[in-house]
């Protein structure tokens, strides 16, 4: 009896011992896989990429991806993470890594750093012999050279790229047109104009139920800095820049010089202003915490948003998206207004070649397909016959895509890849054609032109290592300290006239002199570029 | 003679290890395990003096000595960072500490065995929901516009109370949503103290007239002292961590005056900006102070009780 389980045990000690030395051997044989598949054939590659396999099947499954295997011979091993965000930079430790990062979002910073210290290889040269589509933009247009070039004057990255501003370049407001019918009102032209129409959206019953349930201006909490605010600057005479440069709290004066937004007077105005909405209710009370992107589209269900800004009205959902009017421009208290558009160069980093690719000529060949008419139409649309067919001239999906259950755009997502111009290496099509596919007409601005578009529309600038280093960690104390006092300050808890001064000495305390200092010199730079 | 004395001695210990060889040997594993997850990777510390770039790796990487320090150390949030820090975490003891031993001893009382069971099961339930799921509770209940409490207060004629986007508010809300979690759980380990107290010593009390809080002054609670003693110098070691998950998940800027702790600061900028080195620098000092508190803590209870860690 005793010696049984003197036996058990032993066995049980002996049995714990040996997994723990497969596990040690499996990894010592797994480390050996990649170099076996080296054997293969040339034309294979390996990319790493976001997952959407929540919303379509995964790239090796996906049509698009079978279909220009067969067309190009080139096999792609993709690899497919979710929050790649996150780990990105964790993944740089592999010992080896994927041949490129496709659709991975770097910054500048991080862009440089690994390009000199060799884990990125720089693409120009390589441009120049083997992808002809990008290479003519990069001849053709200085704006795209400039916003790709990094400050070493290597490539690191082929972009993602939107001619079109009235594109998902701009980011626009829309308002509930019903309601402002419903009470006789205009849409609204200027700052003020919105004001006394989300003042009486809140007091006088638009959607005539009786209850005063109806919001001003309604999104998810948190959105307002980058959403209406940011929209809002143009209107203050502080827009101008395009939309990264607002992102990076600058914009670009009368003078050609870059400023500060955050620290401007018309910033003071601008918060002065969104202040006053908030307190009459003309700003959502939520609009720092409690909502989210659910609870947002089921109040709008029921009908009780009045404004909100988005590049697309769909964001709000099918059922009541046709309600919305989009304004792309508000004429502010000094007659200042420009929209909130994007730089074309939409996304610096779309592809990123690394040391360890073993073949990067047969990678740009293969990406810059889609920086060519007739990629940008694969990519989006798919192949005439098979996901898409010619009605009166324009090219239109398949039943199977118009129909799906889930609307057009994910219905096409489940064939072609490149549908939400999410930083797809890729030249995104004109609105025209993209709203044709799915049988429908673009809508078209009258109020976004070249007097209400900004003057200049930046990429993220060019920065050295050191410059990144040091506005990186000013950039992260000043975020998070306007975001805290643009709540305190929108809110009331905080005075704007009474605390400016102290704001302002805060924001110089952190450094802000400094990065305003790097950020001109960036654009000095940029401009000789 | 002293030698001789010496050798039975190991000679002695060496017996003994081989009479027990199977329970060191069942030891073997928890104790690889431990080393492999929690000493060697603590040689990635070193990072925090390194200028870390996954291009060169955790060896190849040039030294900055002390730069990311002082960094840290001069950053413009320092100060308020581990004042929250602090301000939760000591205020977490303060309530969580105390709570569970409370709501043990009242246990404790109960007579009706059955009724006390279903109480006690109840009262372990809410440890088992994920914290994502709290949280999303924690807001829907406490929405100013629809939420169950503020409407009761609306009901009640009061203006409705904003919870999850007050800095004032923000401790509060964590800590109690955190008590309301995790307090019926923190009872088992003092039930499972109070259950070794003989019986027949609460029958002498009985007989000698005690009242039923001297039964509990004088019996209960000495009985539970050294796991009182322990739970809380454990609990102190931990004084500069703030569950992670729960401040992000519960953070946004409205309350971020008071929210913003160590653990996402680090979070913030190690993983989201990249910034390895700075993090774990950051890291090394909270663990810093985690073990000198916890040093210091234990010396105290060394002094001043029998019971300690070490």
């Amino acid at each position: 009896m005793i010696s049984s389980k003197k036996g058990k045990i032993a066995l049980l000690s002996i049995l714990l011992l040996s997994l723990l030395a497969t596990a040690c051997g499996g990894k010592a044989e797994e480390s050996k896989e990649p170099n076996s598949s080296q054997s293969g054939t040339a034309q294979e590659i390996s990319l790493l990429r976001p997952s959407w396999n929540n919303l379509r099947p995964a790239s090796k499954d996906l049509w698009m991806w079978q279909e220009y295997e067969k067309m190009t011979g080139v096999k792609v091993n993709w690899e497919e993470l979710s929050d790649i965000g996150e780990k990105k930079n964790v993944i740089l430790t592999r010992g080896e890594l994927p041949d490129a990062f496709y659709q991975v979002d770097w910054s500048n910073g991080e862009l440089l750093k690994y390009g000199q210290q060799g884990l990125f290889i720089p693409l120009e040269d390589l441009i120049k012999e083997h992808a002809p589509n990008l290479q003519k933009y990069l001849d053709e247009n200085e704006e795209v050279r400039k916003g790709i070039t990094n400050a070493d004057g290597h490539i690191y990255a082929t972009p993602y790229l939107d001619p079109y501003p009235e594109g998902n370049r701009t980011i626009r407001l829309y308002i509930n047109k019903k309601w402002l019918d419903n009470l006789n009102m205009d849409i609204p032209k200027t700052t003020e104009e919105l004001e006394q129409a989300l003042n009486a959206f809140v007091t006088q019953d638009p959607n005539g139920n009786g209850v005063n349930d109806e919001q001003g201006w309604y999104m998810p909490s948190g959105s307002l800095g980058w959403t209406f605010e940011q929209m809002m600057m143009g209107s203050f005479g502080i827009g101008n820049g395009g939309r990264k440069a607002l992102g990076n709290f600058i914009y670009v004066d009368n003078n050609d010089e870059i400023q500060l937004t955050i620290t401007s007077d018309g910033y003071k105005e601008l918060l002065k202003y969104e202040n006053r909405m908030y307190e009459s209710g003309a700003i959502n009370k939520q609009a720092f915490s409690g909502v989210d992107y659910d609870k947002w589209t089921a109040d709008a269900a029921k009908d009780t948003v009045g404004a909100w800004n988005w590049a697309a009205p769909d964001y709000i959902g099918e059922s009541v998206k046709d309600d919305f009017v989009a304004i792309n421009v508000l004429a502010g208290p000094g007659g200042d207004m420009a929209s909130l558009t994007d730089s074309q160069v939409a996304g610096a980093s779309s592809l990123v070649i690394t040391k360890d690719a073993k073949d990067p000529a047969t990678i740009l060949k293969w990406v810059d397909y889609f920086y060519g008419e007739e990629g940008s139409v694969f990519g989006y649309l798919g192949k005439e016959g098979v996901t898409y067919n010619m009605e009166d001239g324009n090219m239109v999906y398949i039943d199977e895509i118009l129909n799906y259950k889930d609307g057009i755009g994910l219905g096409a997502f489940q064939y072609v890849d490149n549908v939400y111009g999410g930083y797809f290496p890729y030249t995104e099509l004109s609105p025209e054609v993209r709203a044709a596919a799915g049988r429908q007409e673009a809508p078209v601005y009258t109020d976004l032109n070249e007097q209400t578009l900004p003057s200049v529309m930046l990429p993220d600038l060019p920065a050295t290592i050191q410059e990144a280093n040091e506005t990186s960690s000013i950039r992260a104390d000043v975020s998070n300290y306007v975001g805290q006092m643009r709540v305190e300050f929108v809110t009331g808890t905080k005075d704007i006239d009474k605390e400016w001064d102290s704001y302002i000495a805060q924001l110089k305390k952190m450094g802000s002199d400094r990065y305003l200092e790097i950020k001109q010199e960036q654009y000095k730079r940029y401009k000789e570029s | 003679m002293e030698s001789s004395v010496r050798r039975k001695l190991s000679k002695w210990k060496g017996k003994a290890i081989l009479k027990q060889k199977w329970l060191y040997l069942m030891m073997l594993l928890p104790l690889t395990s431990l080393i492999i997850w929690n000493y060697i990777p603590m040689y990635g510390i070193i990072i925090s003096f390194k200028d870390y770039s996954p291009a060169f790796g955790i060896w190849h990487s040039p030294w900055v000595g002390f730069a990311h320090f002082e960094r840290f150390f001069n950053a413009f949030y320092f100060k308020d960072v581990i004042v929250n820090t602090l301000r939760i975490s000591l205020y977490s003891l303060a309530v969580g500490v105390p709570l569970p031993i409370i709501l043990a001893v009242m246990f404790n009382e109960l007579r009706n065995k059955r009724y006390k069971s279903i109480v006690q099961t109840i009262s372990y339930i809410p440890n088992f929901i994920s914290v994502v799921i709290i949280v999303g509770m924690v807001m829907f209940f406490t929405s100013p516009a629809d939420g169950i409490i503020n409407s009761a207060i609306e009901y009640f004629g009061g203006t409705p109370i904003d919870f999850i986007g007050s800095p004032k508010l923000f401790p509060h809300v964590f800590v109690w949503s955190g008590i309301w979690q995790s307090v019926g759980w923190g009872t088992l380990i003092y039930t499972a103290a109070m259950s070794g107290i003989p019986q027949d010593q609460y029958e002498a009390a009985y007989i000698e007239g005690a009242s039923r809080l001297q039964c509990i002054r004088k019996i209960t609670i000495p009985a539970i002292m050294p796991t009182i003693v322990i739970c809380t110098i454990l609990a102190t070691g931990s004084v500069m961590s703030v569950g992670f998950e729960k401040v992000l998940l519960m953070q946004n800027d409205a309350n971020l005056a008071t929210s913003e702790v160590l653990s996402t600061y680090m979070y913030k900028a190690g993983i989201l900006n990249a910034e390895y080195s700075f993090s774990s620098a950051v890291g090394f000092f909270n663990n810093l102070i985690n073990f000198i508190v916890l040093y210091l803590v234990n010396k105290f209870a060394q002094k001043f009780s029998e019971t300690s860690l070490w």
